[in-house]
């Protein structure tokens, strides 16, 4: 086993708050939120998501929106980490997603439900769309591959894989991460499951009424610290810890003492060997539904106590399912870097249920290391420590 | 890893008794199901409807979709089997590998928007079609409280499984994982595999290595799962990095001519889809049969002798059998010490 750091060398994002990393936090220091009605595909259901802009046209027919929305996140990673498609590394790719793992393509079933036949472009696009199979494919990979497709904390937990997989040595490098797209599934079963909101979200906020759905990608690139001086290159970030548990409680609704997520924490910060008090903030789940708000603030605030600072990037993104995850975990790793988060976006009001308010604006962050919790589908909690290397 | 228990749910029924039933046999016919795209029968090695009516371990799984029931059902007996006691629920993670996840429920998902419209669907069938729904109903059935993980891949996803496995268990984040892998037939899925691969027109059953015009596929559908600890004293172990190790008496390949290569003419080979048809998790069904063979210290029949690349013979069924490889990557060995 390697008991050294795991080094985050490359970053890349897109969601509805930029494309790449320096617009989005420029977006997200100005307060915009990206907010409005669905344009990307026709839907009776008419609540406000958090697309992504811009994209530029699909090049491949058929092709999954994941995998555009994957690729620029993906480029800006490997860029950020000087890492050229053929490498001749060892590469390892774990990546989380939703929606990409489903058949579900309405225009191909409608077809094939009406007339027993149906063209298979969708189906090839869903079948050659498998995220890690094809980032690994472009790459030249060669170390472990897979789709880590736990609901919402897919992201984070695919973060833990590529981590887990360096300390074991099965791979030089590591792309890690989640990706995911705005998607009438999951629009209509949000809503149908009453915890999407009519307005934009409002994580944390006394009156908040549910998650808006959002798209993006989030990508790492993780490397041990002796790989990364093999290629010349350094950092300070690195993934420190990670806990993971399971409610085995209910299918869709949390613990309501949040039990798992407890645990979840605490082993976060024990395999980075860490007290709450060394936790400078946490980007929460944050959600803004009822439920989530209320279990995730009410332990967050039991293990770290009044004054920890708290934000929930939702706020700026939306949710983004299986791609928030490592939209998150990028977010947290730039506060670190940078020395500051940005406000809450969406909160007014205090929850006394809750009992804290979260970022209120664009706040200094002085530490080495910070949180980001998932939590998702099926009663899964997962926490991540990003530390920042301490000065020599 | 040393398997302490395994859990089957295949066309041929539910539990290693069953396994080795039809191992003994030798053989089990694919359903013949009417279809519409095609004016024959289609061939399918489906789970019979039957094996899901446990009420004692499905009894609080009344909404799950069948996809979860299998995946529990298999579940529940790899822990049953072992013997294990759930002391330390938080010690105990969940691996399930899976290429098209629950398909079946996304298209009634998909069925409710097209006869409802996107506000009239059902919530319920939206949560059973997150792929990790059935994940979820093992961890509440069985009270597992560790981390709980679907994965998915169309290019060896039980491999996958094992080997994030056997890294939580080297890095001490469980002291047991139960690892399985499962997929389910359906309608539409059948429809792409029969524009997609060589149905097989007549034929009763999968016939590997049979074939000299090339390979004839039968869908099928399975759930397995195995509870896998730390404890290399003995037993049946599974060992995914095997370089230095000797080479295995017997290989077992997952259907048809796939994963042959030179080793192939040397070592007997045995492939056993003529009992479950063709799937992307076969995997983790060679790893049950595999498992039982070193247990039992018997080669049961591999349907078709004459294959061309040193098949199975009755020669072999006399050898003592210490070590079996499948898919390639997948080592089992029978331990009478570590190795």
């Amino acid at each position: 086993m390697n008991s050294g750091p795991i080094l985050i060398t490359g970053m890349g994002v897109i969601s509805a708050a930029g494309t790449g990393l320096e617009a989005s936090l420029r977006s997200m220091a100005a307060g915009e939120r990206n907010v409005g009605p669905l344009t990307l595909f026709e839907s009776p259901v008419k609540l406000p998501v958090f697309e992504v802009r811009g994209l530029p046209p699909r090049q491949t027919p058929g092709r999954m929106r994941t995998m555009d929305l994957l690729e620029p996140a993906l480029n800006e990673a490997l860029a950020a980490a000087h890492l050229s498609s053929s490498s001749g590394l060892r590469i390892g790719v774990a990546l989380g997603t939703t929606v990409a793992c489903q058949l579900n393509d309405l225009d191909f079933y409608s077809t094939w439900r009406e007339k027993h036949s149906a063209p298979l472009a969708s189906v090839d696009g869903y079948l050659n769309g498998n995220l890690a199979e094809a980032v690994a494919a472009r790459l030249g990979a060669g170390g472990p591959a897979l789709v880590v497709v736990n609901a919402c904390s897919s992201g984070t937990d695919a973060i833990s894989a590529a981590m887990s997989w360096l300390k074991a040595g099965l791979c030089d490098l590591a792309i890690a991460g989640g990706a995911d797209e705005l998607n009438r599934i999951p629009l209509a079963g949000f809503k149908a499951l009453g915890v999407a909101s009519d307005e934009p979200c409002a994580p944390f906020d006394a009156d908040r009424k549910g998650l808006n759905l959002g798209e993006g990608a989030g990508v790492l690139v993780l490397e041990t610290a002796a790989g990364a001086a093999r290629r010349g290159v350094q950092s300070p970030l690195r993934v420190c810890g990670y806990g993971s548990s399971s409610d085995a409680y209910h299918l869709t609704a949390p613990h309501p003492e949040g039990e798992g997520l407890i645990r979840a924490v605490n082993a976060a910060l024990q395999q980075a060997g860490i007290q709450p008090s060394d936790i400078a903030f946490v980007n929460a789940h944050g959600t803004s539904t009822p439920d989530n708000d209320k279990v995730e603030g009410r332990v967050l605030q039991k293990i770290f106590g009044q004054g920890i600072k708290v934000l929930s990037t939702k706020g700026y993104t939306g949710h983004t399912l299986g791609a928030a995850g490592g939209i998150e975990a990028v977010f947290t790793a730039a506060g670190l870097s940078n020395g500051w988060i940005p406000g809450s976006a969406g909160f007014q009001t205090l929850d006394a249920e809750i009992g804290f308010c979260p970022t209120l604006g664009n706040t200094k962050i002085s530490g080495h290391y910070a949180l980001s919790t998932s939590l998702a589908f099926g009663g899964n909690n997962t926490a991540l420590v990003i530390g920042l290397e301490e000065p020599a | 890893m040393k398997i302490c228990g395994t859990g089957t749910v295949c066309a041929h029924g539910r539990g290693m008794a069953a396994l080795e039933s039809v191992l003994t046999s030798g053989a089990v016919p694919p359903s013949q199901i009417a279809v519409p795209f095609r004016d024959v029968p289609f061939p399918v090695y489906a789970v019979a409807p039957e094996i899901l009516k446990d009420r004692t371990v499905l009894g609080e799984m009344r909404r799950a979709d069948r996809f979860s029931k299998m995946a529990t059902l298999a579940a529940y007996d790899a822990m049953a089997e072992s013997g294990a006691t759930l002391e330390n629920p938080e010690r105990v993670g969940i691996i399930f590998a899976t290429a098209f996840g629950p398909h079946n429920t996304t298209f009634s998902f998909l069925d409710d928007i097209l006869n409802y419209g996107d506000a009239g669907v059902s919530p319920t069938i939206f949560s059973n079609s997150v792929h990790n729904a059935a994940v979820s109903y093992i961890s509440h059935t069985l009270k597992i409280k560790g981390p709980t993980w679907t994965i998915t891949s169309f290019h060896d996803p039980f491999q996958q499984a094992l080997l994030l496995a056997q890294v939580w268990l080297d890095e001490g984040r469980c002291d047991q994982v139960l690892v399985g892998a499962g997929d389910e037939c359906g309608m539409v899925l059948n429809y792409v595999c029969s524009q997609k691969l060589a149905i097989a027109e007549t034929a009763a059953q999968m016939r590997p290595f049979f074939n000299t015009a090339g390979p004839a596929v039968i869908p099928g559908e399975l759930s397995v799962f195995f509870l896998l600890s730390r404890d290399t004293s003995g037993g049946v172990q599974i060992i995914l990095r095997q370089k230095d190790l000797p080479a295995p008496d017997l290989l077992i390949v997952d259907f048809e001519s796939r994963q042959l290569d030179l080793r192939s003419a040397q070592i007997p080979t045995g492939c056993w889809s003529h009992l479950i048809g063709a799937t992307p998790v076969s995997t983790a069904f060679s790893c049950a049969v595999a498992g039982l063979m070193l247990q039992r210290q018997k080669v049961y029949c591999a349907g078709n002798l004459l294959n061309g690349y040193g098949g199975i013979n009755s020669d072999f069924l006399s050898v003592r059998l210490q070590r079996i490889e499948c898919n390639g990557k997948i080592g089992l060995y029978k331990l009478e010490e570590a190795v």
